[in-house]
């Protein structure tokens, strides 16, 4: 097991900095720096003086080093929009709207698509079974940005119940947060329909039954927990996905978090904010994926107990 | 030779000729599980029509997509002489929704064909070599996993600039990684089955194996990675293109269109619905049409 | 008389574990299959090869049609060692040995017809025209007993007997002169034994063929083998003619295999006493030099293959 875990991890830490070389020589590729804007024109002197400043005067590869340094110090440099914080401060405060928002998302919808997935799997070819079906594939299948363009045209203009765009107060939460939710429950509602129907089938199911056990209990303690492990392993990626902002849900809601940030440091050719986010996702994404895995070993005890891994 | 042996001497091979039932490939039944699934059905005929559409745009609207003839009439409403309303530039709505949908269908076919050219290979030899080879892809797999494919996306299409081409690359280069992973798990499948085992004994060459058998048994999962690569590059170019980095204005993609739409969402919300519409039925039917093949072909591929 | 098919001192392990897995897990485990096994096939002539699962017969078999690789030992086909060529060198000569598996269904490929399956061994040595190969194919199929009509079928609209006969009808049409049939008929339906067993038996005095018919039924090796070898552990611990191996056996493993047949017969039917491994180890033949007819080690350290006969051999261990 922990030759295992170990393998996982230099596997994970290979990727992590395969990809930080690949992104740190694309972004530097993007023709024109960030000092080209036309609108203030610099003067050539000025502009080598700041060009040396920030560093970017030397080879690519010195300023890679230099940089994943930094990283590992958490030093992620200064946002060239907004010198006056480092980015891991821009960051931090970008990422609040995000984390409410997609955390708000996921942390509701699972557990709304687990019920949903355990209604229809109970009734099974019932109309309920069939409604839950069509909302899990609408759900999965719509894009977001088509939901969220939905929900704004439906309940902010047509019935102006809510606002549609903002970040202050509670109430504009609303809908940005059902857009996030349509994904996890979804996905949740279809995993626990199908991983309790295959449960529910099994010969064991029907030992419990003949003993006497009552049906509750059958559901919760033993089906549901066979049930589980896809469905655990598979709610750190989602969390981290979607709580790291999705782009669009924050562009048409109008939220300042990380995916609008993103979208601006492009624009702006801001490399320190735009290295660091996608960074800091990739590695969040790693951590997860790698979790995930571990969290999948120790559940399944067919790995946990067979000593060897079947990769 | 004791009594037993000679009993089995003398059996005599009882073959008869079966005339009645016609040779069937195993596509055809594949063919009539897909028949029975009446979603599949039902969103490979409306596919179809918005095909079709797509097709015939120029016989089928008024106006030519660029044509900014109805300044007069800007932003109106859905009536009988402009079906979708007429948009912010004074062209007619309705002929935009249409040619979009040229955009986004080629740009999904042709993206999903390159993925399928880079992940057949890729899947295919990873799936038959294992291995090295095959940790190598692997690899190569989860860095493209790590990675946030719209962030990414985003970068790149920042990096190439936007355009039919450069949007078509970049869909590709996120969608083969499914059509590898398909390809690899049906290669390995095979891989020990005897009838490769029979064909190396025989002396074919692994090029000879993979061409000849591995690849024409994994027809299922290529044309079921084909079809589900459709959808995720249609979204991938909206997206791109509502971020303001995909196709530009003013050949019409529904994702620009969409972005558009959002300004005057408030008064004119028909600039935003019918985009959204179109582009949610189209992505909604072709998913659904690719999960209908997907069980017809091989119900065990299925999540 | 050369033998067409010779196995020499044949040894295959397998490492467990891929090689990143050794790199931070615990130390390789090694699985010894086969340990040290010498065969010889002569020209018309039918060797049985017999074992419980596991025993390695299989391996064997593989390992000789070179589609595993070989730990240590030699391969001698027609005389020419095989064992380490080179694919393109080894190409040509495997025209003069082929192999029929024992799963049936997956032995064919399932998009292709039947006509396509046997003709394929065509298309790699690019042999005849296409004509010619129809005509061919055609042949093939009445030789084992398919009617020529089913050219144009798939593999799963057949049974597994005419599966099976598609197999053989492959393996044969490159007019092999060695088969190696990796038990063949162990997933067939009793009666359909019988008739691939006499299909077979009247193929190889047709065509001269010789057979290494590996399988784990007595029975069945019986009525077609000239000469038996039984194998256990890795390790061939007894052969002879197959009438000596069924009257006079001398190993308690042989033994042990001849009282599992079951009999229909209601006077044979005896109380089964099955021997564990440790019985088989203890019980272990003890000869002394004089008994034996080829020159041995004498020791008391481990068996080995000894003659007690002229053509019957068996593990022993030899004992002053």
């Amino acid at each position: 097991m922990i030759g295992y875990v170990l393998r996982r991890l230099m596997s994970i830490c290979v990727t992590f900095f395969v990809v930080s070389v690949l992104l740190f020589v694309m972004m530097h590729a993007i023709p024109g720096g960030p000092f080209d804007a036309v609108e203030m024109p610099l003067d050539d002197a000025v502009k080598a003086k700041i060009m040396a400043r920030y560093g970017l005067d030397q080879p690519l590869y010195v300023q890679y080093l230099k940089y994943m340094w930094g990283v590992l110090h958490f030093d992620f440099g200064i946002p060239y929009q907004s010198p006056g914080e480092t980015v891991l401060e821009l960051l931090g405060r970008a990422w609040i709207p995000s984390l409410v928002l997609g955390g708000a998302g996921v942390l509701i919808g699972a557990p709304l698509g687990i019920a949903l997935g355990l209604v229809a799997a109970l009734h099974r070819n019932s109309w309920v079974d069939y409604v839950a079906s069509v909302i899990s594939t609408l759900g999965l299948t719509v894009p977001v940005f088509v939901t969220s363009m939905l929900l704004i045209l439906v309940f902010a203009v047509w019935l102006n119940w809510l606002p549609a765009s903002g970040w202050g107060e509670p109430k504009k939460w609303i809908l940005p947060i059902v857009a996030y939710a349509a994904i996890p429950m979804a996905t949740y509602a279809r995993y626990t329909r199908s991983a309790m129907l295959d449960t529910l089938n099994k010969p064991f199911v029907t030992v419990l039954r003949a003993k006497g056990l009552p049906e509750r209990k059958i559901i919760f303690q033993h089906v549901l927990r066979n049930s589980a492990i896809p469905m655990v392993t598979v709610f750190l990626p989602m969390f981290i996905g979607t709580a790291t902002g999705s782009i669009f849900v924050e562009a048409m809601f109008r939220v300042p978090g990380l995916g609008a940030y993103f979208v601006s440091s492009i624009e702006t050719r801001d490399y320190p904010l735009e290295m660091a986010l996608v960074l800091m996702i990739t590695v969040m994404f790693c951590l997860a994926y790698f979790l995930a895995d571990i969290a999948y070993a120790l559940l399944n005890p067919r790995i946990r107990l067979g000593g060897r891994s079947s990769k | 030779m004791t009594q037993e042996s000679s009993a089995i001497k003398s059996a005599k091979p009882i073959e008869s000729i079966d005339n009645m039932l016609a040779p069937r490939n195993p596509m055809y039944y594949a063919w009539r599980r897909f028949i029975a699934n009446r979603a599949a059905i039902a969103s490979g005929s409306v596919l179809s029509l918005i095909i079709l559409m797509a097709i015939l745009a120029p016989l089928i609207t008024p106006t030519s997509y660029e044509e900014q003839k109805f300044l007069t009439e800007n932003l109106a409403f859905p009536s009988a002489s402009h079906w979708f309303g007429v948009d912010d530039l004074g062209r007619d709505f309705y002929t935009r929704i249409v040619y979009g949908a040229r955009i986004s269908l080629s740009i999904g076919f042709v993206a999903a064909a390159f993925s399928v050219v880079i992940g057949l290979p890729l899947g295919a030899v990873a799936g038959y070599y294992g291995g090295t080879a095959d940790w190598l892809i692997m690899r190569i797999i989860e860095i493209f996993s790590v990675v946030p494919p719209l962030l990414a996306a985003l970068l790149l299409a920042a990096l190439a600039g936007g355009g039919f081409g450069n949007i078509v690359l970049i869909a590709a280069l996120f969608g083969w990684v499914q059509v590898c992973l398909l390809v690899r798990g049906q290669v390995m499948a095979f891989r020990n089955r005897e009838f490769i085992r029979a064909s190396q004994a025989l002396g074919a060459s692994p090029l000879f194996v993979i061409f000849r058998h591995l690849i024409p048994n994994s027809i299922s999962p290529v044309i079921v990675g084909f079809v589900q690569a459709i959808p995720l590059a249609m979204m991938l170019e909206a997206g791109l293109s509502f971020l303001g980095v995909g196709i530009a204005p003013p050949t019409p993609s529904w994702g620009q269109m969409i972005n558009i739409g959002i300004n005057f969402m408030f008064f004119y919300w028909h600039l935003a619905l019918f985009p959204t519409m179109a582009l949610a039925v189209t992505v909604l039917t072709t998913t659904l049409f690719g999960d209908g093949l997907r069980d017809a072909l091989d119900p065990t591929l299925k999540g | 008389m050369s033998p067409v098919l010779e196995l020499r001192n044949l040894r295959k392990s397998f490492g467990m574990g891929s090689g990143f897995a050794n790199f931070f897990g615990g130390a390789p485990q090694q699985v010894v299959a086969v340990d040290g096994v010498s065969l010889n096939v002569m020209p018309r002539k039918v060797l049985g090869l017999v074992g419980e699962s596991g025993s390695g017969k299989s391996t064997c078999g593989l390992m000789a049609m070179r589609l595993l690789d070989v730990t240590s030992g030699e391969i001698i086909v027609n005389g020419t060692d095989i064992t380490r060529l080179e694919p393109a060198v080894l190409k040509p000569l495997r025209k003069q040995m082929q192999i029929v598996f024992q799963d049936s269904y997956s032995s064919l490929d399932p998009m292709m017809t039947l006509s396509q399956i046997v003709a394929e061994p065509f298309v790699i040595h690019g042999m005849y025209t296409i004509q010619e190969r129809n005509e061919i194919v055609g042949d093939l199929f009445e030789k084992v007993g398919l009617d020529r009509s089913y050219r144009s079928r798939y593999p799963h609209e057949l049974s597994g007997g005419q599966r099976q006969r598609i197999s053989i009808a492959r393996a044969l049409a490159l007019k092999p002169d060695i088969l190696v049939a990796d038990e063949p008929t162990s997933a067939l339906d009793v009666s359909v034994k019988a008739q691939v067993i006499n299909l077979m038996h009247d193929l190889q005095e047709e065509m001269g063929l010789s057979i290494l018919f590996i399988s784990h039924e007595l029975n069945v090796i019986r009525s077609l083998a000239d000469e038996i070898a039984v194998m256990h552990n890795g390790r061939i611990v007894e052969q002879a003619p197959t009438e000596t191996i069924f009257k006079d056996a001398q190993h308690p493993y042989t033994k042990s295999l001849l009282n599992a047949i079951p009999s229909l017969d209601a006077r044979k039917r005896v109380r089964r006493s099955f021997m564990t491994a440790e019985e088989i180890t203890a019980n272990i033949p003890k000869v002394s030099q004089a008994d034996i007819t080829t020159t041995a080690n004498v020791s008391t350290t481990g068996p080995q293959l000894v003659n007690v006969s002229e053509d019957h051999k068996v593990e022993a261990i030899v004992e002053g």
